[in-house]
């Protein structure tokens, strides 16, 4: 009889076992803030802690659509409820922007909070420089940025500055540019690194005058050069570039700085 | 006032029993373990998140604890008609009241800077491993957010002696108690969140809003008490702008409920 039970039981169990679940969505649900704070006993911290952990088991996982969207909510209602939280910004900046489809504008704004909580913390200006210079290719912007990441920066302040002044000088040449970088070379006490800020400064203003030849060649003659070669054949000097690269035309007709290789 | 030091003595006594101290050691051990847990999901700020987890639970706890002793302290003495021969001396009920409250309070304090220091040790061993960018500050940030909490409780105590005063029941007190807290902790920070320029907030704020204007001045906003960014981040007192505002808004509505308390006290005839 034990046998039989036993037998008919396992049968019984196997055959009547509950259909696999298809898997379930890790990240299907985002709370309204309220509603966490309500949860949380009225505890931001807690609430921001909870949201970050909840998003970090998910951050190596590969996401659909909507665990994407909760996913970057998660974070950055983290950063709402405690602007100061390392590990938010710093999870957002290590994985949003590279996720497919996700939010770049929402990744920014946790980086732009944590920068303004943060006033002694340099990474965030930093990664969210990065993402204006790799993602948006906005050059003069991320300049800007990775220069108030460089103010705060303390000992890593220096390499922070060459890097804003590449960035500038990257950038389509414009009296924006050639301030910011001056402003830097006057703020700076160390030598090396001031010098070098002006000749990025130099190189901008160059490309400056350079460009202002370009539009007047476009005016007279109807129609964008095809190289700088063009231009010196009709008499146009071509500055010489202080970090000994050069400049170029891109397809736009604007001048850009080739680096010295 | 007279006859309030012997309530305290007493209260102190009870509060000195195992089964209490027990229970005081055994949510000691849970918070060490907690902190030290929730410092391993940290991937940069281990010592920082622990100090943080570590508050939260501390904060929570000992409003639990302050809602039990004020059931077991005050509610029972009235469930228990122990009350009738403590009103047969000749003290006020005011002085029992009030020697009953210090009494729990000086209990609460002693948890507290229990729970303070095993959380200070906690994160003084994360710390050997791995400090980070900035890391916390245990020292005087540090203490002046164990008084935010000790002030938190202050109020959540002085609320559970009013109910107390009025009720016939000894889970009311701690019921109410709870909710009372969990709305104090809540309110400003959701006030908070609705003044954001969110979309969401922009969308829920006009219905709540209006609603949680009039609670504000019914419940104080404990949160403004919650000053521990300043020792997670190391930063000055002067980041907590409201603190003493909300000490001395706190310290004034404890006295309001405390007087009540005394008043329904000195007029409530016992079977």
């Amino acid at each position: 009889m034990l046998i039989v039970g036993l037998v008919g039981y396992g049968v019984l169990q196997m055959r009547y076992a509950p259909p696999a679940q298809p898997k379930s969505l890790k990240l299907s649900v985002e709370l309204p803030v309220p509603m966490q704070l309500a949860l949380w006993f009225g505890d931001r911290y807690l609430a921001a802690n909870a949201d970050f952990f909840w998003a970090e088991m998910a951050a190596t996982e590969s996401l659909d659509p909507v665990e994407a969207v909760v996913y970057g909510r998660l974070l950055r209602d983290a950063t709402d409820l405690n602007p100061y939280h390392e590990d938010s910004y710093y999870l957002t900046a290590a994985t949003i922007p590279w996720k497919q489809g996700s939010d770049l504008n929402l990744a920014q704004e946790v980086l732009q909070q944590a920068a303004n909580a943060r006033q002694w913390d340099w990474m965030p200006y930093f990664f969210f420089g990065f993402n204006q210079f790799y993602f948006q290719k906005d050059y003069t912007a991320a300049a800007a940025s990775m220069y108030r990441a460089a103010e705060r920066a303390g000992d890593n302040s220096e390499p922070l500055t060459v890097l804003a002044g590449r960035l500038y000088s990257r950038a389509a040449p414009t009296d924006v540019a050639a301030n910011a970088l001056e402003m830097m070379a006057a703020s700076s006490h160390y030598p090396p690194l001031k010098q070098y800020l002006i000749a990025r400064a130099e190189q901008v203003r160059r490309g400056l005058a350079l460009q202002s030849e370009v539009d007047a060649y476009i005016a007279r003659i109807g129609r964008k050069p095809r190289s700088l070669d063009e231009l010196a054949a009709a008499g146009i000097e071509i500055p010489v570039d202080p970090f000994g690269g050069g400049y170029r035309l891109d397809e736009s007709g604007i001048v850009r700085v080739v680096e010295k290789k | 006032m007279q006859g309030v030091f012997p309530y305290i003595v007493a209260t102190l006594k009870c509060g000195f029993r195992l089964r209490s101290l027990r229970a005081v050691i055994v949510v000691a051990v849970l918070l060490a373990m907690g902190s030290w847990m929730a410092a391993e999901f940290s991937p940069r700020a281990p010592a920082t998140v622990s100090l943080d987890t570590g508050i939260s639970l501390i904060r929570f706890v000992l409003v639990i604890l302050a809602l039990l002793w004020a059931q077991e302290y005050f509610a029972k003495d009235i469930e228990r008609r122990a009350i009738y021969s403590l009103l047969s001396q000749p003290v006020s009920r005011s002085a029992y009241l009030l020697g009953r409250f210090l009494g729990v309070l000086l209990l609460l304090g002693g948890a507290l800077l229990i729970y303070g220091a095993v959380l200070a040790l906690v994160v003084q061993g994360e710390l050997m491993h791995y400090g980070g960018q900035r890391p916390p500050a245990i020292g005087i940030p540090y203490l002046v957010t164990l008084l935010g909490i000790y002030i938190d409780l202050v109020v959540v105590l002085a609320f559970a002696w009013l109910i107390t005063s009025l009720s016939v029941t000894p889970l009311l007190p701690f019921s109410l108690g709870l909710i009372f807290a969990w709305s104090a902790h809540t309110l400003g920070p959701v006030l908070n969140y609705l003044a954001g320029h969110s979309s969401e907030a922009e969308r829920l704020a006009p219905t709540f809003q209006p609603i949680l204007d009039l609670v504000r001045w019914l419940i104080p906003d404990l949160s403004q008490l919650d000053v521990r960014h300043l020792a997670l981040y190391d930063l000055p007192i002067s980041d907590a702008p409201n603190f003493v505002f909300a000490l001395l808004l706190a310290l004034t509505y404890s006295l309001l409920l405390l007087s009540l308390a005394g008043w329904a006290m000195e007029r409530r005839e016992f079977d």
